[in-house]
């Protein structure tokens, strides 16, 4: 640990976050007019299963909805093979973010095929996988090196709580027991960021902070967004504000529609989110009857999801 | 879709042809070749075959190629140039991927081989160990670890300039990544990724201290026969 802390005060550590801004820039345009956006948020939330079951880490979980995001946008997928896309686009990101114990090997993650799925009775082949993976990796020219918001959090992370905040008003007793709080609400909306496309329209080192500024509204923390963030991020409050709000409004409704908002606001909050992910699963055989219930975010709402006609 | 990609790439298969064996390596065998459409010019061919086995796409050429690929913009001087990627269809559904690099004369072991006694002068080793210090701090700047730094993955041109190649170990990193995989040949290894505790950008600067006293010495520093060995000459 004492390196780390070391090495996290050297000049490395600005450097690489002077990297990953300027990379952030580069990221290509998303349009999000694919007409299987229907189907975005069961593929994310399966993803969001194999990640927890599987010990894989959040960047790899990030890059891998980048790349499904990025490749949906720009192709249309015969649905039989979007969870194969999807699987690649997991395997391809965890070989490049993660720890390599954590590559799931090709025959578990075709246990995760849901049991209707037309594929079911056949699982992918790992020449499928292959000539999957070289797909998705031609599609992004490679480009793997893509600054997520799990590769800023962390970063943000270490000053997001100060010995002057106030907590309702009051001091705040122990900085290090505000910061775990801190830390498990941020990485609470770090999860709920993928599963609506609307992030796509900020840069994610803006969804990062933005997840800090979030997690110190939920824990009553003032000022919300505190000068040394403002002077680490070089975003001002007022820039967040949109994406802020999307966030908060988003939380709302998880908490008003779980009728557990005690549970949510406990510390065991992350935990919750991928049991109650997990449940519906188990519950459910068929993602096509999964309907991503109450917790989604308003855009599913209004969509109706149109089961029927893309089932022709 | 996966189907309708397998005919249709092999475009570039007579772009490149293969004039004699350089080596081999643990995933690959490396060519030296021409570039037919660019008036002949010589180039490195690195060709890995890839199975049909459960882990998919090798780990090693993703990285490899991606980090390369990122680093292109930059035309950094010290890092070797990824001119092409080719992937062909071989026999049995395998697919070959072919990773063409610029074509550099030697490595820095070949190097110091020829160099006739008594060695390399100061001011020669001052200027190859900026080289490989700067493209050492390019890549951590750009968070990768290159993680296998050592004479044969340090190219020397024919005009003196250092390129460093090689990237199947290297990774990127983030703020707070513990690595402990056990990386780097073992003469080059430092002491943290031997005791395979936590380690980080230090263990490139370790490599470069090794191959900083090889430029002196001609021969190697340390050449440990086992992790314990390689341990006990370090803290002799």
């Amino acid at each position: 640990m004492a390196i780390e802390q070391v090495w996290w005060q050297n000049k490395l550590a600005e450097d690489i976050y002077a990297t990953l801004k300027l990379k952030e820039q580069t990221i290509p345009h998303y349009n999000g007019n694919s007409s299987q956006l229907w189907i975005r948020r069961h593929l994310v939330d399966w993803l969001a299963v194999i990640v927890t079951e599987n010990g894989i880490c959040a960047t790899s979980q990030h890059l891998a909805v980048y790349l499904l995001d990025y490749f949906m946008d720009g192709l249309e997928v015969e649905l039989s093979y979007l969870h194969l896309v999807a699987l690649a686009c997991l395997l391809i990101a965890v070989k490049f973010e993660d720890h390599c114990e954590h590559i799931p090997h090709i025959s578990k993650l075709n246990t995760y095929i849901p049991k209707t799925h037309v594929c079911s009775s056949r699982p992918y082949t790992p020449q499928q996988f292959m000539y999957m993976e070289l797909n998705v990796l031609k599609f992004c020219s490679f480009n793997l090196c893509i600054p997520t918001v799990p590769h800023f959090l962390p970063y943000f992370l270490k000053v997001a709580v100060d010995e002057d905040d106030l907590r309702d008003g009051l001091p705040i007793t122990s900085k290090c027991v505000v910061e775990n709080y801190l830390e498990k609400h941020a990485s609470y909306f770090q999860e709920i960021v993928l599963q609506d496309p609307v992030y796509r329209k900020y840069v994610p080192s803006l969804v990062a902070a933005s997840c800090v500024a979030a997690a110190r509204v939920c824990l009553h923390l003032t000022p919300t967004w505190p000068k040394q963030m403002e002077l680490m991020t070089d975003l001002y409050l007022e820039q967040l504000l949109p994406c802020l709000q999307s966030m908060l409004a988003t939380h709302h409704q998880d908490s008003v529609s779980s009728s557990c908002e005690q549970q949510i606001m406990s510390t065991n909050k992350v935990d919750f989110i991928h049991q109650s992910t997990l449940g519906s699963y188990h519950s459910l055989d068929s993602p096509y009857n999964y309907f991503p219930s109450q917790t989604c975010a308003p855009l599913y709402h209004s969509l109706d999801f149109p089961l029927a006609t893309n089932q022709r | 879709m996966a189907q309708s990609e397998r005919g249709r790439n092999d475009s570039g298969d007579h772009q490149y042809e293969e004039v004699s064996l350089i080596g081999k390596g643990a995933y690959g065998v490396v060519y030296k070749g021409r570039d037919l459409k660019n008036e002949g010019q010589y180039v490195a061919m690195k060709l890995i075959r890839i199975q049909n086995t459960e882990e998919g796409m090798p780990m090693s050429a993703i990285r490899e190629i991606s980090l390369l690929k990122q680093l292109e913009a930059y035309e950094h001087p010290n890092i070797v140039r990824l001119l092409d990627v080719r992937h062909t269809p071989v026999l049995s559904g395998e697919i070959q991927l072919k990773l063409v690099f610029e074509f550099i004369d030697q490595d820095l072991t070949t190097y110091l081989e020829k160099c006739p006694p008594p060695g390399l002068g100061p001011d020669r080793i001052k200027d190859l160990m900026y080289q490989l210090i700067s493209g050492v701090d390019f890549l951590h700047s750009n968070r990768i670890i290159h993680r296998d730094l050592k004479p044969q993955n340090v190219l020397i041109s024919s005009d003196g300039q250092l390129k460093l190649a090689d990237f199947g170990l290297a990774r990127v990193y983030g703020f707070q990544m513990a690595l402990t995989q056990v990386v780097v040949t073992l003469w080059y290894r430092a002491p943290e990724v031997i005791l395979q505790a936590q380690y980080a950008t230090p263990v490139d600067m370790w490599s470069c201290g090794c191959i900083f006293a090889e430029l002196f010495n001609r021969r190697p520093l340390l050449c440990g026969e086992s992790d314990i060995d390689q341990l006990i000459k370090i803290f002799e």
